[in-house]
């Protein structure tokens, strides 16, 4: 090869590694700005304790009651919505035109930024339903909005069952029915399970949409019903109403720290899921 | 796609538009029902007091819930019966929301203008929130003519020379549109329209952080908010000092006050109110704002 | 199998009509997401449309001026939508390169074991909330756009920075899952005919991962035009056409989260009425991913998604 597409080549090769250098150090710029500045103010008081102005406590624990409140009844609804369509689009659908219908709404919902779910969950169920701020309207609108998400992936994970164990199922004369809640779930469970961890790794980090329909009381929740804060929503009210550093980077740290323990775990199982099937 | 799906998708449509229709339109209709269908007062008696379910809902303006929300929490403290909820959404929508019931108690942070007062509605004011002008520490500037400010957020003042300051391009932030503190300021300070190409700060806490972090800027917070991040100006000489406030020396402030529509008073709210103007809470009042002066 | 053959017949017909049963409710839970994509579509417009139509289309888009709570006001959001446009358009540019370059690194370049460390971190990166990127861009970037290029500090660029950021991930990872579908039969020809690696990654797998690079790029301008509160707090919020990157913007996402807990009945119209132009975009965006996955599903490659 001559010496000068060689040279070439090498250059390639370097601006390659000097861009994803870069995307990399700025992640690590981010995280280490995030831990630098959040864990010396991360307590067991802060995450612990309430939040109230007038004793003078700060902590956070209403907001990681609320955010996990919400994240279990957007998943309760999600999850059984989502896993009854995947089967339904997985197993029943024959390719037609309410295939094609469903597809369309699930890529179009997909493209839709969180802000208009939110527009959409204050008008609608916070208006007309009249279920007001409300944890039940935010996790409504949260699960409109990861319903595609969970819908696609829990359809891949059911087609990625093997084919045989069904035709097994069936040539023993099981029903579609028996197959699928005995045969296929099952066997998807593994993955489905995975993705519901990824939900709730985008649920707990939403803002826009939750600040639309959950409101901003820093109380701890009593129902689904009532009014309350996610620790998303909190670090943006920390951010614009108190301008408080430690506060704030405190609150951004624990939401990360979640965050990333989740797709921590995601990686793991996933290899491990991968691991078996091989 | 083909036709029948498309088909699909217009029925559906069809479908929702007219639910969403009627939906608006018994919303509306609800709407007025309630501003008309006021209680009379036999009948709020009537309804025994049942402590353990008893609420509170205070919806309004941002600025005056941080100091509500303190009050709430003592009250609590005191009534452990009473769950009183706040939300905070601003003025406008407190006046919406005490007129269709949907809140007892509304927090303002201006004057009611009169188009706004419904007949009943009471109005009592809890606090008086003083807007300090704040610019960054190490600008040399300490007095400015209340002129000067209104020439500076219409935009007819741009370097901080032409005021007898260093020279540099000045750095205006404001609030966003419909905040009181916004509307509060735009009106004690007599300008129609300030000037777009102002920075536009969504809270007290971002306002401070900007004005801290640029040498050229000015820009207005509620006194609670001050810290020695900022320096607060005097205007036409006059510093916001308590004294300044209540002898109406300093113009810029606002006063905090709550509103409710006196025939649909709850039995609670009378309570809240009474505890308002005790002692004990004046001086929580005083830690970050202005208690008014006791009238009886 | 105890049970008399007819018994078992009975419980043959009763357990169909209940698969029946079965089959309509997963069918109507499938259907839910046409619900929702009609509902949002219906009420975003039935409560905005009204708004902008008193005000006049063209005076509502071409509107240079916002002034929603004078006496006399003017809802004019065309500085809002040149912002997210001009934002828009920042990030791609800034995301791009790096992004295909990533995605080039994880797919072909990087040791096996060096990616499989590196794809976690993407996964991290995109999953680090918008309002925690938002708060960094705040303290951080903020501070150091004002002190090192001068300006106001909260601007486009700030902005674009933010913005492209939080792409990248969508990119590379779409990016690399179409990049590793190109077959390896051309790959393998490509080094036959005495190509170097770098010559087969620029001249056969990335024009052939083509279509898949290209819908990744415009997901991610869907994602960046919808971006709320990242930008929100490090715009600045003027709503001004801006003279340069340093200038203070205030997008359209950012106007409607900005002043809706404010906003009186009209006002609130007009701020659904800016979600609507937004909504247009996004619909833009959608239709033009459709027709790139449409010509991808030629090569036999679609585009997953639902990756993201």
């Amino acid at each position: 090869m001559p010496y000068w597409r060689k040279c070439k080549d090498f250059a390639v090769k370097i601006i390659i590694w000097l861009f994803s250098l870069a995307a990399l150090a700025f992640l690590f710029w981010i995280l280490s700005d995030l831990i630098i500045k959040g864990l010396p103010n991360i307590t067991f008081d802060y995450i612990t304790s309430e939040y109230n102005e007038y004793k003078g406590i700060n902590g956070i624990a209403p907001m990681i009651v609320t955010t996990l409140w919400i994240i279990s009844v957007t998943l309760i609804i999600s999850g059984v919505t989502g896993v009854f369509a995947a089967v339904y689009l997985a197993e029943y659908s024959r390719p037609g035109p309410i295939v094609s219908v469903i597809r369309f709404a699930l890529e179009s919902l997909t493209g839709i930024p969180s802000i208009i779910y939110g527009l959409f969950g204050y008008i609608f169920f916070k208006s007309i339903l009249k279920l007001g701020f409300s944890i039940l309207s935010a996790s409504l609108t949260l699960a409109v909005m990861v319903l595609p998400f969970v819908i696609r992936s829990t359809e891949n994970a059911l087609r990625s069952v093997n084919r045989l164990y069904r035709d097994g199922s069936f040539a023993l004369g099981a029903t579609k029915l028996y197959t699928v809640m005995n045969i296929t779930l099952p066997c998807a469970a593994p993955r489905i399970i995975t993705v519901m961890l990824l939900t709730v790794g985008r649920i707990a980090g939403e803002t826009a949409a939750v600040y639309f329909t959950a409101g901003t009381v820093y109380r701890y929740p009593e129902g689904i019903m009532s009014s309350g804060r996610t620790l998303s929503v909190h670090i943006y009210m920390l951010a614009k109403e108190t301008g408080n550093y430690d506060e704030t980077y405190a609150a951004a740290l624990v939401l990360v720290i979640f965050i990333s323990l989740i797709h921590f775990i995601v990686n793991t199982a996933s290899r491990v899921i991968n691991a078996e099937r091989i | 796609m083909n036709i029948k799906s498309f088909k699909l998708i217009l029925c559906l449509i069809i479908i929702i538009i007219i639910s969403a229709s009627t939906e608006s339109y018994n919303t509306e209709n609800n709407d007025i029902k309630i501003t008309e269908a006021v209680p009379t007062p036999a009948d709020t008696g009537s309804v025994p007091l049942v402590k353990n379910s008893a609420n509170i809902t205070i919806e309004g303006s941002t600025s005056a819930a941080v100091l509500l929300e303190v009050l709430a929490e003592a009250f609590m403290e005191k009534n452990p019966d009473i769950k009183v909820e706040i939300m905070a959404n601003g003025t406008n929508a407190a006046i919406k929301a005490v007129r269709n019931s949907s809140a007892d108690l509304g927090m303002v942070s201006r004057y009611l203008k009169t188009t706004e007062k419904t007949p009943g509605m009471k109005e009592v004011i809890i606090a008086w929130d003083v807007l300090a002008v704040v610019i960054n520490p190490e600008n040399n500037i300490k007095n400015l003519q209340k002129n000067h400010i209104s020439e500076i957020y219409s935009g007819r003042i741009t370097n901080w020379s032409i005021i007898g300051g260093f020279d540099m391009p000045i750095h205006v932030i404001s609030r966003e549109e419909g905040s009181g503190t916004y509307q509060a300021f735009k009106s004690l300070i007599g300008i129609e329209k300030i000037t777009p190409s102002s920075q536009v700060t969504d809270g007290n806490g971002s306002m401070i952080e900007s004005v801290a972090g640029k040498i050229n800027s000015i820009g207005y917070v509620s006194m609670g908010f001050i810290n020695n991040r900022v320096k607060v100006l005097s205007i036409d000489g006059i510093y916001p000092t308590k004294d300044n406030i209540l002898n109406n020396l300093y113009t810029l402030k606002r006063p905090f006050s709550l509103i409710y529509i006196e025939d649909r008073k709850k039995n609670e709210v009378t309570e809240f109110i009474a505890f308002i103007n005790s002692e004990e809470v004046r001086s929580i009042i005083s830690k970050k704002y202005i208690p008014t002066e006791k009238t009886e | 199998m105890r049970r008399g053959g007819q018994d078992r017949l009975l419980i043959k017909t009763r357990n169909r009509k209940w698969e029946k049963v079965i089959e309509i409710l997963f069918l109507l839970s499938a259907l839910i997401s046409v619900f929702s994509l009609t509902a949002i579509t219906v009420y975003l417009f039935a409560k905005g449309f009204p708004a902008i139509w008193e005000i006049g289309i063209m005076n509502f888009i071409f509107g240079m001026e916002w002034n929603p709570t004078a006496d006399n006001p003017s809802y004019g959001i065309f500085p809002m939508i040149y912002a997210s446009a001009a934002g828009t358009v920042g990030a791609v540019f800034l995301s791009v390169p790096v992004g295909l370059s990533a995605a080039v690194l994880l797919a072909a370049v990087a040791p096996p074991s060096l990616a499989n460390f590196l794809r976690p971190c993407v996964d991290l990166m995109s999953g680090i909330p918008s309002v925690v990127y938002g708060y960094f861009g705040l303290t951080v970037i903020v501070p150091l756009i004002s002190e090192y290029l001068g300006g106001p500090g909260n601007s486009l660029l700030a902005v674009i920075v933010l913005l492209s950021v939080m792409i990248l991930p969508t990119i590379i990872k779409i990016s690399e899952n179409s990049l590793r579908t190109v077959p390896v039969e051309i790959i393998q020809g490509s080094y036959a005919l005495g190509a170097a690696k770098m010559e087969t990654v620029l001249k056969v797998m990335i024009p052939a991962a083509g279509s898949g690079i290209l819908s990744s790029i415009v997901l991610g301008i869907g994602r960046a035009i919808g971006e709320t509160m990242a930008v929100i707090l490090v715009c600045g919020n003027a709503a001004q056409i801006p003279r340069s990157v340093l200038d203070m913007v205030r997008p359209m996402t950012a106007n409607i989260a900005l002043e809706m807990s404010y906003a009186d009945p009209f006002h609130e119209s007009v701020l659904f009425g800016t979600g609507v132009v937004l909504f247009m975009f996004i619909a833009a965006v959608n239709i033009v991913i459709n027709v790139l996955s449409g010509n991808a599903a030629k090569f036999k490659d679609k585009p997953p998604h639902y990756l993201l």
